[in-house]
């Protein structure tokens, strides 16, 4: 069913900048038709926000790390600080309009372009993998959309939902003492993941990505082999 | 560093030979590692495989490597252990498989970065070369025996020193040869000004080299080199020198990073100056205040057994340092003794000048046994002694006796608050089996060794390793003597105890884990006396009672014995010495850490580097067991 998925996808409209096209380029390339998970690069990433709202908080760093065949490579990865990050995380975020804030700190804008410049470069169309990855890629794509013009088109994956898929049989059935059995601390317990440097954004990207070979190697024991099984 | 590389570097560091890397290497290899994982039965190569890039540690979980189509198990490593260093050594197809046992994550190493390290690193390169190249069979490797601690920060080391920048005192006036004397006289001009170095000038007195004790141990007693040789030819050269207004700092930090243990000081710091003095390790270790002799002399002024204990813990302070500094066994073992002697001794005197009734006036002895009657006690644990008494008229024994067990209650009190607790299975002077006239210890030994039950041979054990602690020392010899003419009545004797020796066999299981407790308070922790220490202390006994020498006691100093009386064992009693030192060195780390006996040892606390140590310590044990079978023909008696 992919090709109608394919026809139907809008095409994100891009900036004409270098990196956009890049970028955009990647997507256009012709997939195999049934792409084996292995085969595809993937990078697992945490985000450090000043709060937990995607609409009104901020970046303060990200970190990442790639894996592709099972195999986390240490030597590609991604960390940075976000620039203006400090003075958001003191301040009464409700009361100052977003691009109030944008404006006023104006002048760090062209570090964070930067950093995010070199983190569309460093994600390619690689898989984006994160424990509760949905607010980190809304995170992440709101300051794209307002510092950079334009969305992320990757695809998504969630440690936290990969890991129900192995033990909760009955998706979306979960109270809430089953869910926190889904938390990263729980899960690196149950597959004796030893959890040091957590709350940074690296070392949990790191955790991440330890998890995430480990449920893959589970995953594949029960017959997930292709992209679409996994992305399912 | 970024916290991801950070993780890696810090698992490699525990490892050999990632351990022997400087900051800068080990961070661009943990900056470059991969991560690998697999499922169980996966294989990270197959036998006849060209080489990958990579060389492989453990991270987690098991690899089997397998020969011959998978058929033969060579070998199972675990966390920590390296493998798959074929593409490192040749470009040549691999000769074993690995399969992964259960599931593991694996750090896959560059061998790009590795191969630069052993062309610069020759340390590495020997020990990838002692352990690998020549097969996991290289037994009894030297280089790494005995260095069990060396994963403890060298900069917490010196934190720990009581008087970091005290100037160093080296009033001592050098001791100096010439170039061209030989040998000979250079160890006789060091064994007349009782020194363990000495240092090689030229005419103006400017430092060339140095000879110390090691070097004619090592390189003239072995018949390496003549003793007519000129000290030339064997002396460590250049010398490392310092200035004279150094600090215990700068010393033991010039030390450490030269990996020496003399320095020698010149009158501006460079070698083109005069000699002024020498320094040594062990001068640092006697300016570092917790001087043993100091102790002592205050333990025979106090007047309490309170205040002895407070002398004995500060004690505990300097076996710590010793033991960080991985000073030589023999010494530390030596001044323990002395200190724990000083102790006894002057608790028996307290008791004395406690009694009423003084004691009768005859010869009596007080006896200390097993790791005390061995002088290997280094922490305190139970107390095991007895008392023996001269002979007295059948009348009077009973009244004598009753005496001598009302002061050795007083005595075995007073230990216990110095911390020697009481024997739980009352192995105690103050028990009246255990206090004794002379004949009756003799009949004693008698009824044990002509009716060997277990419970007698158990008892041979323990009270063997008699030593005279106070009083007369005679009765000791006498009681030795008598037990060896006993013994050669009783021919079947030695086989019997052999036989109880070998009941400990080598700590290992089919897979190369550690044999832990299956049950009970200890469970899953390695009991390091009983399934360690004691097949050695057992086995260096038995041996010992068969060529009939007495007055040494000490485990390590039995099995030098034992290198000297049989030359054909040379090596592996050597090998079970040093096993034997590692382990109590071990031990007593481990007590002193968690305030106990230090009996047992927690897997998981321990490091990798650590465990390999400790499991190389085991190799002597089947070995030795071996002699022991053939020699006691064991196997006659089921």
């Amino acid at each position: 069913m992919s090709w109608i998925k394919k026809i139907f996808r809008v095409k994100p409209k891009y900036p004409a900048t270098n990196y956009w096209q890049e970028y955009a380029r990647l997507f256009d390339q012709p997939a195999p038709r049934k792409p084996l998970f292995r085969a595809q690069r993937m990078v697992v990433l945490d985000t450090e926000t000043t709060g937990l709202d995607p609409t009104t908080d901020k970046l303060l760093s990200i970190g990442a790390i790639a894996i592709k065949d099972q195999q986390i490579f240490i030597g590609d990865r991604f960390e940075a600080f976000f620039s203006a990050g400090d003075l958001y995380r003191n301040q009464e975020r409700e009361s100052v309009p977003v691009h109030g804030i944008l404006q006023k700190h104006s002048a760090h804008r062209p570090d964070n372009q930067k950093i995010l410049i070199d983190l569309l470069a460093y994600l390619q169309d690689s898989i984006i993998v994160g424990h509760h990855i949905a607010f980190d890629f809304a995170m992440l794509n709101n300051a794209f959309l307002l510092q950079l013009g334009g969305p992320l088109q990757n695809q998504v994956l969630d440690t936290a939902h990969l890991a129900k898929r192995l033990t909760a049989p009955l998706q979306g059935q979960l109270s809430p003492l089953q869910a926190g059995q889904y938390s990263l601390d729980e899960l690196c317990k149950t597959y004796h993941i030893p959890v040091e440097g957590r709350h940074t954004a690296s070392g949990d990207a790191f955790l991440t990505s330890l998890l995430l070979v480990k449920l893959l190697g589970r995953l594949e024991r029960r017959g997930v082999k292709t992209l679409k099984d996994l992305l399912r | 560093m970024n916290v991801i590389p950070d993780r890696v570097y810090r698992f490699l560091q525990a490892y050999p030979p990632f351990s022997m890397l400087d900051k800068a290497m080990l961070e661009k290899i943990a900056g470059d590692t991969v991560i690998k994982y697999l499922q169980t039965g996966e294989f990270v190569f197959t036998e006849g495989e060209s080489p990958q890039e990579y060389i492989y540690v453990v991270r987690e979980g098991a690899i089997e490597l397998l020969k011959k189509d998978e058929n033969l198990l060579v070998e199972v490593c675990d966390e920590g252990d390296l493998f798959g260093l074929r593409p490192l050594l040749a470009k040549q197809p691999y000769v074993l498989s690995a399969k992964a046992a259960e599931e593991c994550l694996l750090y896959a190493i560059k061998v790009d970065d590795l191969q630069e390290l052993i062309e610069t690193q020759p340390k590495v390169g020997y020990y990838l070369a002692q352990n690998f190249a020549f097969g996991i069979s290289d037994k009894y490797s030297k280089l790494f025996k005995g260095k069990l601690f060396l994963d403890k920060d060298p900069a917490l080391l010196l934190q720990t020193s009581l008087f970091e920048i005290q100037s160093v005192n080296h009033s001592k006036s050098p001791v100096c040869c010439a170039p061209t004397a030989t040998i000979q006289e250079a160890a006789r001009i060091m064994q007349q000004k009782h020194v363990g170095s000495i240092l090689i000038t030229d005419e103006q007195l400017h430092p060339i080299g140095i000879l110390t004790d090691r070097d004619l141990r090592n390189r003239v007693v072995t018949g390496e080199v003549s003793r007519r040789q000129p000290v030339s030819d064997i002396m460590t050269h250049p010398v490392i020198t310092i200035q004279p207004d150094c600090s215990v700092a700068e010393v033991q930090i010039a030390m450490m990073k030269n990996g020496i243990h003399h320095l020698c000081i010149t009158q501006d710091g460079t070698p083109h100056t005069p000699v002024t003095g020498i320094l040594s390790e062990h001068d640092l270790l006697v300016l570092q205040g917790n001087n043993p002799a100091i102790l002592i002399r205050e333990m025979k002024r106090s007047s309490s057994a309170e205040e002895l204990a407070v002398i004995r813990t500060k004690a505990e302070g300097l076996l710590q340092q010793y033991l960080e500094r991985e000073v030589a066994m023999d010494f530390i073992a030596t001044v323990m003794t002395e200190i724990n002697d000083a102790l006894i001794i002057r608790v028996i005197e307290i008791a004395l000048e406690e009694l009423t009734t003084p004691l009768p006036q005859i010869k009596w002895s007080w006896l200390g046994l097993g790791s005390e009657g061995r002088g290997e006690q280094l922490l305190r644990t139970d107390q095991d002694n007895a008392l023996v008494f001269e002979d007295v008229p059948k009348a009077e024994l009973e009244n004598t006796r009753s005496q001598f067990l009302a002061f050795a209650q007083k005595v075995t009190y007073h230990l216990n608050t110095c911390g020697f607790v009481y024997c739980p299975g009352e192995m105690m002077a103050s028990n009246p089996k255990w206090c004794l006239s002379l004949q009756e210890w003799k009949n004693q030994f008698s009824d044990w060794i002509l009716t060997p039950t277990n419970q007698n041979i158990m008892h041979c054990n323990i009270f063997f390793d008699f030593r005279s602690l106070y009083g007369e020392e005679e009765f000791s010899n006498q009681l030795g003597e008598h037990i060896f003419d006993t013994i050669d009545q009783k021919g079947i004797f030695l086989s019997l105890l052999a036989k109880n020796a070998l009941q400990n066999p080598p700590p290992l299981t089919f897979f190369r884990n550690f044999m832990v407790e299956k049950n009970g308070e200890h469970k899953d922790a390695f009991n390091i006396k009983s399934r360690a220490m004691m097949p050695l202390t057992d086995a260096a006994r038995l041996l010992i009672l068969g060529h009939q020498v007495t007055g040494v006691n000490n485990t390590f100093k039995r099995f030098e014995k034992l290198a000297e009386l049989e030359p054909k064992h040379r090596e592996l009693f050597e090998q079970a010495a040093d096993a034997y030192e590692i382990l109590i060195r071990y031990r007593a780390l481990q007590g002193l850490k968690n305030n106990n006996s230090g009996k047992f040892l927690l897997m998981e606390e321990m490091t990798k580097m650590q465990r390999l140590n400790l499991r190389n310590t085991f190799r002597p044990i089947n070995d030795l067991q071996d002699i022991i079978k053939i020699r006691y023909q064991v196997s006659f008696f089921g």
